[in-house]
């Protein structure tokens, strides 16, 4: 990274602003002096598909090689035009699938600039990607403003993609710092004071919920993962976006009739129960179970184990770093 | 920085360790005493500010680089506990002596006795040979970097911390106290290896025995002209003995100067030595592999057996996993012979300890699962003698990676094969040698030459390999053609190679060649525009200073290789 030290400078005349306070803003200003470079791990597997790939091979693609997404790239253009992850895995079933009877024919027969040209129906979309030496606020923004979980890393020098970001490693670093920087106090208000993540119209499904439908909450509500609940509303189990991808490496995906449940055995050997909290809870505690847990968001339960609310990573970025100090401190 | 809630009392805290008063200000900048909370055990803290340092040093390298600083562990070097990152500053939380710096010594009490000097120049060759031996030089050796503990024993400070520093920064720093440096340095050259540290330690010793300087002026270039010449004055009742090694040390020409070997051997450095100060050194010679010692350089630096492995196969001595390995050998054999000196209480976790995991052993609860097995097992070559890293991870059904051609051709047959092909595709080349070309395309699309190199190898007696390797262009193109950078270098450097299997290698990276249905693209100015708005739209805030470089090097590399192999292939 011969581009590093440039834009050292800039970085840091940024922070000298609200010196005199050193809990304003503390995270927003270190996430504008620490850059998108300075996450990219040392070594770490990239695979990258040419668009003409066909998806079906390209989702086997992702499960052998252990990567949920991947850097899609036009040779025609000779750039790279997109993502493929999981989401697509899930649109493409959802708009395709029939019946157990009758093989998904897209699925089988369709190249990646085919399904993109039929998702995408020609409102161009440029990929959205970050240079290394951009600092991580503008990561964090652009994540967010997206709504996209799986943020490029391409390095203007070479055009090649040196890393995919995303929520869960940026709050990793966060966190790795947290203890070495003045701590502002909305870290210990709870999640409900300072009205944090999301309580209300909460997507759930029930244990005997078609998977089909399931997959159309996901497409239509946007939403990464579904609290499985039982007829009084206890949280039971989750059924997130990435077990999607399981139907994929057991080639189970042509029958979308079985239930949620159903779905979700393949993970029984591992699965340690679905992640909660409590609203009472406090924004440091949170932080803490997400990072040391490695998932994206937690389910916010009452006493009875009644889903409440919904954390996520997302909301957790933007309290922090997006707002933090204005709105947080209060 | 980190307050916590000791604000109101006054107090900074670093770590666990309320802050003081300022022991000194050196090179680096402030250093205070610290003292834990609990513990009351003393420390001393370095507050480094991130201006003068390299880089924000997260980032693997420099990361390593002060993970390897504290494994440092001698009984005349200071040792480094814990570094403590904040946005504008780096705390490096070190040993702390009571006796303060030889320096002040030597002005408060003048010129020490000849065996004095002796037991303490011992040390300090002692800690510079253990230093050199892990591949660091410490660049800025002078008596303000000696202290003294409370028994007058010698502890070095700031080893390893020049390295971190920018060449021009270290000399503009370095430069406001020239007395030490070596003439190599202030004549501005920017290499800095093991020999300045001799000059240095050259200096101490003078300064040692005579309570003055060697090379000293009030007038810088007058001072400069003197270290230059390398010509020092000696006093009377100096030891005949001790001024042939001064002079050996002092040796204006590094090539001639004293090697730290050769120190050891010399007759005045040897009387009244320490056995504790040079032990036998086994952990070079021994070709054994001590599985303890590679365990602790996983677990520190996250990485994998292999990894550690290759570089101590590869002599890589330079490498800091296996610095960190020899460290660690060391650390033990030394623990052993002199325990008395390692009363400095372990340290405490540091946020080095605990770094993004890349290869947590715990499960991660969204791990991607495996792929079912295909029925029937694809035919695929192995390639061990260029692929040593071999899986032990078990259920996974690992794919051997390299890119290149395995032929069973005559070597000649191979090349004009290739030749022939490359034609074909409108690939240009330069014949090097007749097994090594320089091969370039010009990428139609961004207009940009895409270059690589093709070199034969015989694997054995009848199988030849062809191996791609990428011509980084970034770089300024080396006209003489002896040392051609070369990027993503084929088996093991780089693990985003292709697939061995043909059918795999058009899987992994492109069918365009077999895409009969493929749909029309929308025009080529379209194509063009797109390209542009792709491009620019991944120019963040603070890097407007580049112009991104259209296409990508890697991916037209390996679309330049696919497209070769394909057609050898058929």
């Amino acid at each position: 990274m011969e581009c590093v030290p440039a834009v050292l400078d800039e970085l840091d005349g940024k922070k000298e602003a609200h010196i005199e306070d050193p809990e304003y803003n503390v995270y927003t200003r270190f996430m504008k002096s620490h850059r998108c470079y300075d996450l990219v791990p040392t070594s770490s597997k990239l695979v990258v598909f040419d668009t003409s790939l066909q998806v079906k091979k390209a989702f086997f693609a992702l499960v052998s090689n252990g990567v949920r997404a991947a850097p899609l790239w036009d040779s025609k253009k000779q750039c790279f035009v997109g993502m493929l992850t999981i989401t697509d895995f899930i649109n493409i079933l959802h708009r395709y699938y029939k019946s157990p009877l009758v093989q998904i024919y897209e699925l089988e027969e369709h190249k990646i600039e085919t399904w993109r040209e039929v998702y995408l129906q020609d409102s161009f979309k440029p990929l959205v990607s970050i240079s290394p030496n951009a600092s991580l606020y503008d990561a964090v923004s652009s994540l967010l403003k997206h709504k996209i979980h799986r943020l490029p890393v391409i390095d203007p020098l070479t055009g090649n993609t040196l890393y995919i970001l995303t929520h869960k490693r940026i709050l990793k670093f966060l966190k790795l710092f947290i203890s070495e920087i003045p701590k502002p106090a909305f870290l210990s208000q709870t999640l409900e004071e300072l009205n944090i993540g999301t309580f209300h119209n909460i997507a759930v499904v029930h244990a005997d919920t078609p998977l089909y439908s399931a997959l159309g909450i996901f497409v239509d509500q946007r939403v990464s993962a579904l609290p499985v609940v039982d007829e009084n509303g206890h949280v039971i189990d989750i059924y997130s976006k990435f077990d999607v991808i399981n139907l994929a490496a057991e080639k189970t995906y042509n029958n979308l009739d079985i239930t949620v449940t159903k779905a979700l055995q393949h993970r029984s050997q591992y699965f340690e129960g679905v992640l909660t909290c409590r609203a009472s809870e406090t924004l440091e505690a949170i932080i803490n179970r997400l990072v040391e847990a490695e998932v994206h968001r937690l389910v916010i339960v009452d006493e009875q184990e009644v889903v409440k609310g919904i954390v996520s990573l997302s909301d957790i970025l933007q309290s922090l770093v997006l707002t933090s100090g204005d709105d947080g401190s209060a | 920085m980190a307050t916590d809630k000791q604000k109101n009392e006054g107090r900074v805290k670093i770590g666990h360790y309320i802050l003081g008063d300022t022991l000194g200000v050196g090179t680096f900048g402030k250093v205070k005493v610290g003292q834990h909370e609990l513990t009351k055990h003393q420390v001393a803290v370095k507050i480094l500010n991130r201006q003068k340092i390299r880089s924000l040093d997260v980032v693997g390298k420099i990361r390593r680089e002060i993970q390897n600083l504290k494994l440092f562990r001698h009984p005349h070097i200071i040792k480094l506990y814990q570094v403590i990152s904040t946005p504008t500053d780096i705390f490096m939380v070190m040993e702390y002596v009571s006796g303060g710096e030889l320096f002040d010594y030597i002005c408060k009490n003048g010129k020490l006795d000849e065996k004095e000097s002796r037991r303490l120049f011992q040390q300090i060759i002692s800690g510079v040979d253990y230093c050199h031996r892990h591949m660091v030089v410490h660049r800025d050796l002078k008596p303000e970097n000696v202290l003294l503990d409370a028994h007058m024993n010698a502890k070095i400070a700031d080893f390893g911390l020049s390295n971190m520093m920018s060449d021009g920064e270290f000399l503009r720093t370095s430069c406001g106290s020239p007395n030490y440096a070596a003439p190599e340095v202030i004549s501005g050259r920017l290499y800095a290896g093991p020999e300045v540290d001799i000059w240095s330690s050259g200096v101490i010793l003078y300064a040692l025995l005579c309570g003055t300087l060697p090379f000293d002026d009030d007038h810088v270039p007058t001072l400069f002209k003197k270290i230059c010449d390398g010509i020092f004055f000696t006093p009377q009742y100096l030891n005949p003995s001790v001024i042939s090694l001064l002079k050996h040390m002092l040796q204006v020409d590094p090539m001639k100067r004293a090697t730290i070997k050769e120190i050891r051997d010399d007759e005045w450095f040897k009387q009244d030595l320490p056995k504790y100060l040079f032990p036998e050194d086994a952990a070079y010679s021994s070709n054994m592999i001590d599985e303890e010692a590679l365990k602790e350089v996983c677990e520190k630096f996250e990485c994998t057996e292999e990894e550690v492995l290759n570089c101590l196969y590869s002599r890589n001595h330079h490498d800091p996993l296996a610095v960190a390995y020899h460290l660690i050998i060391d650390n033990r054999r030394i623990m052993s012979e002199a325990k008395d000196f390692y009363l400095a209480s372990s340290p405490p976790d540091s946020f080095l300890d605990d770094l993004p995991a890349h290869h947590s052993a715990k499960v991660h609860p969204e791990r991607v699962p495996f792929l079912v097995a295909e029925s029937q097992p694809r035919p695929r070559h192995t390639l061990d003698e260029l692929n040593p890293q071999k899986s032990k991870h078990l259920g996974v059904r690992r794919a051997k990676w390299h890119l290149g051609i395995r032929s069973q051709s005559r070597p000649n047959d191979i090349m004009s094969e290739v030749c022939r092909a490359m034609k074909q595709l409108d690939y240009e080349w330069k014949v090097v040698n007749p097994y090594y070309l320089r091969v370039r395309r010009k990428n139609p699309v961004t207009g940009i030459h895409t270059k690589m190199s093709l070199q034969l190898y015989q694997v054995d007696s009848r199988t030849y390999l062809l191996d791609f390797r990428s011509i980084d262009d970034d770089m300024v193109e080396v006209k003489s053609g002896t040392a051609t950078p070369h990027r993503s270098g084929s088996v093991g450097n780089n693990r985003t190679t292709l697939k061995n299997e043909k059918n795999e290698c058009e899987e992994a990276t492109k069918g365009e060649a077999s895409a009969p249905s493929t749909p029309p693209i929308s025009g080529g100015k379209a194509a063009e525009s797109s390209l542009a708005s792709s491009l620019t739209s991944s120019v963040d805030s603070t890097g407007g200073e580049i112009l991104p470089r259209p296409g990508s090097h890697t991916i037209e590399f390996f679309e330049m290789c696919a497209n070769l192999i394909k057609l050898l292939a058929r």
